[in-house]
């Protein structure tokens, strides 16, 4: 079977991310990582392969020129194959499920398994609009992952608000990993070297049929305003007088 | 000064180096970065989290954790694939030196093996010799020890008593001796050892573990470095196979010295990251803890601390890479199977001997102040083991002694540059001829004699100079004056390093801000070691000139030298720096 990964390239939270003078974020000098959520999925497809499921790790990023970078990190942590759509422009979920749907029309593959979010937008819907697009199955915020014997089903236990559910999915689907469906591995120094010469394939947005508009306009960023600081009382009894203040 | 044709050791003394040569930490590639990202997790995640069991001299811990390492190909870096290894370039290993650092007994375990006892066998191995055994150290699936030192031969190693003597068989060679603080000793696999063969002809051997007559003295009592194992070896009429020699007879002193100009090269590659993770917990300290109802980060003199510990780092950072760049232009072009590789990589080891010396006074020493600011930052909490440098603190206070104590690496410096001098593989007496005919004008703003590394040069080779002809050849018998011109000379080569590192990210572009900030570390310093290098001319002068008048016109040059700048205002640039460092949560440069 064929696993298809997408994966984002986002900045390192630990990087100091700032807002210029005319509101725009200013991601000049930050380091950039593969999306967490992402290299989850990742590691998730690795060690299903690992443990006996015949299957090819193709991985996929949408972005500009510098992405070839998480994608030779991803063929380190054990990908396969890279293909790297080159997009210089920032986009929205719809319009990267648009276009990933394209890339599946020409991969084929059994299941695709990708985070359930990115770190940078945090909005949590790629997935799903991809699924949706495609017609496919869906089971997101997975925490484990059981494909059949003949490749033809998975059965994803999920984490919600009140325990766990367990979904059954006809394959082809999209499955979205949650933060403990795998502990991503560390990528030995002779894995990094192999990388080097695992294929990775460049597509123009164009082949895929460009992106389409989505109707969202960007008006500007602000920080969150500044927490007026906390106040230390002495006693109860003040605490108790402060709050009849605030509610009368 | 001119520019230099090609990089000799010892020749950017002698004229300007071309930024376009250096490498700079601001060069890694993506592929390196990512390997530093596996050692940097591994420490975090395996290594860090072990650290009070690691304190209890758990010798055992340490040799597993060794081989976890080893699984992850961490001690293979320098290894050619050839055997076993992934032959990185220079500059990434000390990248994985860096990254170890933070936990510095599991660094020194680490450096120990994969420098200085796995480097004899590397450079002056034979091709059969290196089959053997490197691609078992290379994996851990084996484990070295470096034995040179012995208790009444420490700088002075070729006072060594441990003796080689060949059977009569010729098959077999019988050591005895005793070899002491040797790292690694509990658990090493093969030891590399330097004996003398019939007491005289001083070589390096293989010697496995296990080998009767071979024993261990007990984990002598330390001040720090409390993870690693260091006992006595003794060796009680141990057999060695004559295969197990490395080269022939009386060329060990060749192998102890080249490995120790590259482990002192990687400890202070290491030293950047120890220092970067200080910085990092200064200025997490500094920006939680509250007194007089504010953040000590922003009080001044604490302000002044953080610079001068992030300045300095950067200048650090900037002549380790610099240094590794040039080591791997020599190693690289080595064919380690071909028969001549041990003539070629002794001659690659031993032509930055002076750099490496330089970065190994200069890091040791900032490594020892910064740990030392840094519990002074912390305050009562810094004298306790609760927060880390009390750790640092203990365990960096090796790095001035060991791979080489500082006060020899200074005279070996000196002397090293004379000696190339005179034998005419540097051309210092042109160098000199050109500084002394330095005057005035020359130092106008924005000269090139008067940018703070050619002052720095400039000082160097004059009283070099002068304490050269009023001494002759008792010039080393005046340390303390040789200590002082080797101050300069390492002042002259970080701070230029630097100042080639910032060509280099202006050239590449990086954010104004980050260059910015560069710019101020390096004012930081440049004021800071010309100031120093003042004192130090006036000391030696007057010194000389017990022995020999000082020539009127090297006064007026020397007057020149320290008088003709304008000094920045390091208290502004300090508090700047300082706040970039707050903001960024530790080095602002990474």
């Amino acid at each position: 079977m064929r696993i298809l990964v997408p994966i984002k390239r986002t900045p390192d939270p630990n990087s100091l991310v700032r807002l210029t003078a005319d509101a725009q974020i200013d991601l000049d000098g930050c380091k950039w990582i593969v999306n967490p959520f992402d290299e989850i999925a990742l590691e998730e497809a690795v060690r299903q392969r690992e443990a006996g499921l015949d299957a090819e790790i193709v991985v996929v990023s949408i972005g500009p020129e510098e992405a070839a970078d998480q994608l030779r990190a991803c063929l380190a942590m054990g990908a396969d194959r890279a293909i790297h759509v080159c997009c210089n422009r920032s986009l929205e979920p719809i319009q990267t499920a648009h276009l990933l749907a394209a890339v599946v029309a020409t991969e084929q593959p059994d299941l695709i398994l990708m985070g359930k979010q990115a770190i940078d937008g945090d909005q949590n819907q790629t997935g799903q609009m991809l699924a949706g697009r495609l017609g496919w199955p869906q089971a997101t915020f997975a925490s484990t992952i059981t494909i059949s014997d003949n490749h033809t089903t998975a059965v994803v236990e999920r984490e919600v608000d009140t325990g766990r559910e367990t979904l059954q999915v006809r394959l082809p689907a999209v499955v979205t990993a949650d933060l403990r469906l795998a502990e991503p591995r560390y990528v030995a120094l002779p894995a990094i070297i192999r990388a080097r010469n695992k294929p990775m394939a460049n597509v123009a947005v164009d082949d895929l049929g460009g992106v389409p508009d989505c109707g969202v306009r960007t008006v500007g960023y602000e920080l969150p305003p500044s927490r007026a600081p906390g106040v230390m009382l002495p006693d109860a009894a003040s605490l108790a007088a402060k709050i009849r203040e605030a509610v009368q | 000064m001119i520019p230099l044709t090609h990089a000799e050791g010892g020749a950017f003394l002698l004229g300007d180096s071309h930024p376009d040569r250096v490498f700079t930490p601001e060069d890694f590639t993506a592929e390196s970065r990512m390997m530093a990202r596996t050692a940097e997790e591994f420490l975090a995640r395996e290594v860090l989290p072990k650290t009070a069991q690691i304190e209890q001299h758990d010798t055992d811990l340490m040799a597993c954790l060794m081989r976890q390492a080893g699984e992850l190909g961490l001690l293979a870096a320098d290894v050619p694939v050839e055997y076993g290894g992934l032959g990185l370039d220079v500059p990434t290993g000390a990248l994985l030196a860096e990254k170890l650092n933070p936990q510095q007994s599991f660094a020194l375990t680490h450096e120990a093996h994969s420098v200085i006892a796995v480097m004899p066998l590397l450079l002056f191995g034979s091709h059969e010799q290196k089959l053997k055994y490197l691609p078992k150290l290379a994996s851990g699936e084996w484990l070295g020890s470096f034995c040179l030192s012995e208790p009444d031969s420490g700088s002075d190693a070729l006072s060594a008593q441990t003796k080689a003597v060949l059977d009569p068989d010729g098959e077999t060679y019988v050591l005895n001796g005793t070899k002491m603080w040797i790292t690694n000793a509990a658990f090493a696999d093969l030891f590399t050892v330097f004996a003398k063969v019939d007491g005289s002809r001083f070589t390096a051997f293989l010697v496995e573990r296990g080998t009767p007559g071979l024993s261990l003295g007990p984990e002598e009592h330390k001040l720090g470095m409390k993870g690693t194992s260091t006992r006595r070896v003794m060796f009680d009429n141990v057999g060695v196979p004559v295969d197990n020699r490395l080269g022939a007879e009386g060329t060990g002193h060749y192998a102890a010295f080249c490995t120790l100009n590259l482990g002192r090269f990687k400890l202070e590659a290491g030293a950047v990251g120890g220092l970067k993770a200080l910085l990092r917990q200064d200025v997490e300290y500094a920006k939680q803890r509250k007194q007089f109802g504010r953040p000590i980060a922003e009080f001044g003199q604490i302000q002044h601390k953080i610079a001068e510990i992030a300045a300095r780092t950067f200048v650090l950072e900037s002549a380790v890479y610099r240094l590794a760049g040039m080591l791997d232009e020599r190693f690289s072009s080595i064919d380690p199977t071909s028969t001549d590789a041990p003539a070629a990589y002794h001659a690659a080891a031993e032509e930055y001997s002076p750099e490496c010396g330089i970065v190994k006074v200069f890091g040791s020493e900032l490594y020892s102040e910064s740990a030392d600011e840094s519990i002074q930052i912390h305050g009562g909490y810094g004298y306790t083991e609760e927060f880390p440098p009390a750790r640092a603190w203990r365990d960096q206070r090796l790095l001035r002694i060991g791979e080489g104590a500082n006060e020899v690496v200074r005279l070996n410096l000196i002397n090293t540059l004379i000696r190339r001098g005179s034998s005419g593989r540097i051309d210092l007496g042109d160098a000199t001829k050109r500084a002394l005919a330095l005057t005035d004008a020359d130092f106008a703003p924005d000269s090139e004699a008067g940018t703070p590394w050619n002052r720095l040069k400039t000082a160097a080779l004059v009283l070099l100079h002068i304490a050269s002809s009023a001494y002759g050849q008792r010039l080393p018998d005046e340390q303390e004056v040789v200590a002082c011109i080797a101050d300069i000379v390492i002042a002259a080569f970080v701070v230029e390093s630097a100042a080639l590192r910032m060509a280099r990210m202006a050239a590449r572009r990086v954010k104004p801000d980050i260059l910015e900030i560069a710019s101020i570390a390096a004012d930081i310093v440049a004021d800071q070691v010309l100031a120093s290098a003042h004192i130090g001319a006036h000391t030696v002068m007057t010194r000389v000139a017990q022995t020999k008048p000082i020539d009127s016109a090297v006064q007026r040059l020397v007057v020149a030298l320290f008088f003709s700048r304008e000094s920045p205002d390091v208290i502004g640039l300090r508090r700047q720096l300082a706040k970039r460092c707050c903001e960024a949560g530790g080095y602002p440069w990474d």
